[in-house]
């Protein structure tokens, strides 16, 4: 227990003391605000605009939360086709491959000629890019069930589908929360690709704003305020799957994050 | 439970036709409509029109989106995501001749004087439009000006093979010319004086103007588009959407602080003050000219229409000339007499 609260202090020291140099330097060197704003200087801009800023936020949180949400829904379904189908495997894993190797920022204009800005393109971005790493790993789950309790389990007479649904899935579980952990910052990062090129709210589309009229610490405070849901999700997704698959970690080092 | 009686349904039934919302008017025509730009001051005439009911007043209901470029506004319009926009009308010029049935048609007009132009900065040894062989013209992909740069060269002896147009995104081009990694930028003045001026530069006394309309390319430019299909099919929406829209610009330019009010509640991230210049700029430089005042606000000359689409249909070699009916529809404009827009700048 003691361990463990001076490891914490020891990493929250290092952390203040990143933005403490930054800090220093950005002083010490006289950086102008246009190139690189001090720390202090975008948390004070966030202090003072956050009732304008809280808008944005939300939506790119609900937008994430909802590309998230279909990201899992559609990225287990396929993930679970191709872990446990020979055929959907060979078909669907190169369209999947080659569906991913397009940067998604190419997307967006298209999705804005079908359903026009705002905040369906931004779901759909999030969608496409965070399910991908949640497909890999659930197939990769069920194919490394052991052969040995499949065949086991088949002279029990067990279907297919009791296989899948008392064995592969929660073998599976361990691959899925890791990616859960991938797949919300990508969603992330979806959202606000889309928001920078087509919406008329979100973080993305502030920061372009803010941009354009040269308010260099009011795009850093759109960057900051990312960086933090995006490390409250995360830190929400580990304490999940450490509740959920506890018994998959071995060792306790270096397991939890 | 109890048993729906038919006097209970006869209830039911009073109550709804004596509150307001139910029976007085038809549901609102809904219009997607997407804007040229991210938000700028001169945006606040739509949510002007907006929040003040005048879209309601004419029983629609106006959905309004940012854009991402006076020339994307018609490729929007034409996939049919939206039913109506602020754009260019030389690109629709370059669409009515290329897909004649899908173009969209303009239905009021904005900006008067064309707004296009090359800034350099005066340190630059371009002096005169020859001096852009071989140098480099940033401007963002969707931007309508730069797609006029081979049409303003070649109506001036330049070859337009020689210059060469890279594209950047639209918040990085004044920076980049300041800094001197680009030799010029092409845009509208609408958004290059008041952001060069942000950049604490005095856009007059530090940088060189190209102004297209000294060039021989005396072009309309933005104004509010519907598409076809919408046009025909919601015919009254449009009238309703023009004389919205028209009540907004008298409003704007009566009282442009009010206006600006109104688009600060909705983002009150911009910067007032620019955005304040920026509006005070596009009444004074670009939406009023002796046109406006002659004609009222909203219409197009169409001799010079005509000639407008001649210069476009000979700089992009296009298929055919749309004739000037195809490009805009005047009979959706109020009378002359309620356009008549004269700008208080306080």
């Amino acid at each position: 227990m003691k361990e463990n609260i001076s490891r914490t202090m020891s990493s929250a020291a290092l952390i203040v003391g990143f933005f403490l140099i930054w800090e220093v330097l950005c002083i010490a060197f006289g950086i102008s605000d246009v190139i690189l704003p001090k720390p202090s200087q975008i948390f004070l801009v966030m202090w003072e605009r956050w009732p304008a800023l809280l808008p944005h936020a939300v939506q790119t949180l609900y937008t994430t939360m909802v590309g998230f949400a279909w990201g899992v829904v559609l990225g287990v379904a396929i993930g679970v086709l191709i872990g446990s189908f020979r055929l959907a495997y060979d078909t669907a894993y190169p369209l999947l491959i080659g569906f991913n190797s397009i940067p998604k920022v190419a997307v967006v204009p298209i999705f804005v000629l079908w359903f026009g800005s705002g905040t369906v393109p931004a779901i759909l971005t999030s969608i496409t890019i965070s399910m991908f790493p949640i497909v890999v790993n659930v197939a990769t789950g069920l194919a490394t069930t052991e052969p040995e309790l499949e065949d086991v389990l088949k002279a029990l007479k067990a279907t297919k589908f009791d296989i899948l649904w008392n064995v592969g899935l929660p073998r599976t579980a361990p691959y899925f929360f890791a990616s859960l952990k991938v797949a919300i910052t990508l969603s992330f990062v979806g959202t606000v690709i889309s928001e920078t090129v087509a919406s008329n709210r979100g973080i993305g589309n502030m920061m372009m704003t803010a941009s354009s009229s040269f308010n260099v610490p009011l795009v850093f405070s759109g960057l900051f305020i990312l960086a933090g849901m995006g490390i409250a999700l995360h830190m929400l997704f580990s304490f999940i799957e450490r509740r959920l698959t506890h018994w998959a970690h071995r060792k306790s080092e270096f397991a939890t994050v | 439970m109890p048993a729906i009686t038919r006097r209970h349904a006869l209830i039911g039934a009073a109550v709804l036709a004596a509150s307001p919302a139910f029976g007085a008017t038809q549901p609102a025509t809904r219009i997607r409509f997407t804007l040229d730009w991210k938000l700028q001051g001169q945006h606040a005439i739509f949510f002007l029109a907006r929040e003040k009911g005048y879209f309601r007043d004419e029983g629609l209901d106006v959905i309004i989106d940012q854009g991402e470029g006076s020339a994307a506004t018609i490729t929007r319009v034409m996939s049919g995501a939206y039913d109506a926009g602020f754009g260019d009308i030389n690109s629709v010029v370059e669409q009515a001749a290329k897909k004649p049935g899908e173009a969209p048609v303009m239905v009021y007009q904005f900006y008067n004087r064309p707004p296009y132009i090359i800034v350099v900065n005066k340190s630059s040894p371009i002096v005169k439009l020859k001096d852009f062989e071989g140098r480099t013209v940033g401007a963002p992909a969707g931007s309508a000006a730069a797609r006029l740069i081979p049409v303003l060269a070649k109506r001036n002896g330049v070859d337009p093979a020689k210059i060469s147009i890279t594209n950047m995104q639209l918040s990085l081009q004044e920076q980049m010319l300041v800094q001197g990694q680009i030799d010029a930028m092409s845009t509208y003045n609408t958004t290059a004086y008041i952001n060069l001026m942000m950049q604490g530069k005095d856009p007059d006394k530090d940088f060189r103007w190209f102004n297209f309309g000294d060039y021989g390319l005396d072009l309309y430019s933005n104004g509010v588009m519907v598409s076809q299909k919408f046009l025909k099919e919601n015919p009254a929406a449009v009238g309703g959407l023009v004389r919205a829209v028209n009540r907004a610009v008298k409003d704007a330019a009566e009282n442009i602080d009010a206006a600006l009010a109104i688009i600060m509640k909705i983002e009150p991230l911009l910067n007032l003050a620019a955005e304040r210049k920026r509006a005070d700029y596009c009444f004074r430089e670009v939406f009023i000219s002796s046109e406006t005042v002659a004609n009222g606000f909203g219409d197009v000359d169409d001799k010079r229409l005509s000639r407008g689409i001649d210069i476009v249909v000979e700089a992009f070699e296009l298929p055919r000339t749309p004739r000037v009916e195809e490009i805009f529809n005047h009979s959706f404009l109020p009378p002359k007499s309620d356009r008549m827009v004269s700008y208080k700048a306080s």
